[in-house]
């Protein structure tokens, strides 16, 4: 029993840092998501720089981007711990997913209900706080957790870069106790609550911006 | 006086002036020219694709002339900058002519994340700038008038399709246009709701003192409602007159064809 303790608590100090990790991921996703969302719908350059910027994380490997920023960087001058090293790269990386998933709900609110908010003279930002966003926001929610559950899961690419996130951490523990069941056991089943909590805000969220649609013309 | 203004006292409430619109190859609209008094219950009819839901939606911003201008209450739409081939649309310029113009669309475009009441509530509060509970007041006695006053609370997907239609009449109206346009507004219901939904209309149309501009294949309905008719053909008016001229006794054969065929399915 002392020794599954002396097992656990090095464990849930390493499922704390991946909470860590992930939050901060996930909170740059969602504020890199919007930003690039709005430059890819919007008409200019702009537009060219935000498809770059999805084009270039969706299409390489998140972890190679993360050697990029850990050990390239230095080169030029530029030092990140660890930890920033990782929050920087899955934000970015999964901000490039969720522009994309931004961009098509939004793409999707039908055009008479602009149509609509024109014909009501509402102003720019208006048409966009009041009808655009609402609108998109349910067809939003569900893709978005998938992608958040993702940053959880993909959080142990931080270990590679000297991070003690939960999988560095099972890792370590493994190695020294030799008791391979208890320990995966252990962890597994920590990420599957993490992804339930993850999950378990999602729908909380979803339900509150849910409305009831009836046949759509 | 700003250079968009003409400086004539008895301006039209609507002009077009060589309006042409091609999407693609197709050419809409084809240097198109009417005048609209103000006042005037004027009906665009003619075959599909004839470009009359293009005009009104032209009217109401949705869609922009190739060329050619469109006056409104004798302010123009998309006057020609000074710094000569800028094409931006002047966004604040746009909303204080469309402040005057409402629609009503064939398929209602209520915005269906909002509750009835709030649907009707929104142009007031965000294009107006009325306060909460002045929209509110504004909106239950527009509900009230349309016969809908006991569905404020209801969503949009809980309505049928006239009831749907009614608010949507009775949003626009909550902005108080001097001009109201009208695109097909029953031909996604039934016979028997289409003919409540026009009743609605013609006793709305007495009320208030609007000019009005219907598109409509409702031939009876624009018998006794319109003081003139527009007969639209390949994106131009090749008839007009008023109701007994044009419907009655149609001079072109295009109209008459077309006019008959209107007759075999009803």
């Amino acid at each position: 029993m002392t020794r599954f303790l002396h097992m656990l608590i090095p464990l849930l100090h390493g499922a704390l840092v991946t909470i860590e990790v992930t939050a901060g991921a996930v909170a740059l996703c969602i504020i890199a998501a919007s930003i690039a969302a709005l430059a890819r719908l919007s008409i200019g350059p702009v537009t060219w720089m935000a498809r770059i910027y999805i084009e270039l994380f969706r299409g390489t490997s998140a972890m190679i981007q993360l050697f990029w920023v850990f050990y390239v960087l230095p080169f030029f001058h530029v030092n990140l711990s660890p930890m920033l090293s990782a929050i920087l790269v899955l934000g970015l990386n999964g901000g490039a997913y969720g522009a994309e998933i931004i961009r098509g709900a939004v793409n999707a609110v039908p055009r008479g209900q602009l149509d609509a908010a024109v014909a009501l003279n509402m102003p720019r930002f208006s048409r966009i706080r009041s009808i655009i966003v609402p609108q998109a926001l349910p067809r939003i929610i569900p893709p978005l957790a998938n992608l958040f559950i993702d940053i959880l899961k993909n959080s142990a690419l931080a270990g590679l870069v000297t991070v003690s996130d939960l999988t560095f951490q099972a890792q370590v523990q493994r190695e020294s106790t030799l008791a391979s069941g208890e320990v995966y056991g252990v962890v597994i089943l920590m990420y599957f609550a993490l992804a339930m909590v993850i999950s378990l805000i999602m729908r909380f969220i979803e339900r509150r911006v849910r409305f009831p649609v009836g046949s759509r013309a | 006086m700003p250079p968009d203004i003409t400086p004539n006292s008895a301006v039209p409430a609507i002009e077009l002036r060589d309006v042409c619109k091609r999407f693609g190859s197709l050419q809409v609209l084809d240097r198109l020219s009417f005048t609209v008094p103000g006042g005037e219950h004027l009906f665009l009819i003619g075959p599909s694709g004839s470009g009359k839901s293009t005009v009104l939606r032209m009217i109401m911003t949705l869609t922009r002339p190739d060329s050619g201008e469109i006056w409104i209450n004798g302010r123009n739409l998309y006057p020609v900058q000074h710094s000569g081939s800028s094409h931006r649309v002047d966004q604040r310029h746009l909303r204080s002519i469309r402040r005057d113009v409402g629609m009503v669309f064939q398929h209602f475009n209520l915005f269906d994340h909002m509750r009835v009441i709030n649907n009707v509530m929104e142009g007031p509060m965000r294009s107006l700038g009325l306060g909460r509970a002045e929209a509110e007041k504004r909106a239950l006695e527009l509900l009230d008038r349309v016969g809908l006053a006991d569905k404020s609370r209801a969503w949009p997907a809980e309505l049928s399709g006239g009831q749907k239609q009614r608010v949507a009449i009775a949003r626009a109206l909550a902005m108080q246009p001097k001009i109201m346009l009208f695109d097909e507004i029953t031909s996604a219901l039934d016979p028997e709701i289409a003919a409540e939904v026009l009743k609605l209309v013609r006793e709305l149309s007495t009320q208030f003192s609007m000019t009005m501009l219907f598109v409509t294949h409702q031939m009876r309905f624009a018998r006794t409602m319109a003081d003139r008719v527009l007969f639209f053909d390949g994106g131009r008016i090749i008839e007009e007159g008023t109701p007994e001229t044009v419907l009655d006794n149609p001079r072109q054969k295009r109209t008459q064809d077309f006019l008959a065929s209107l007759t075999e399915v009803s």
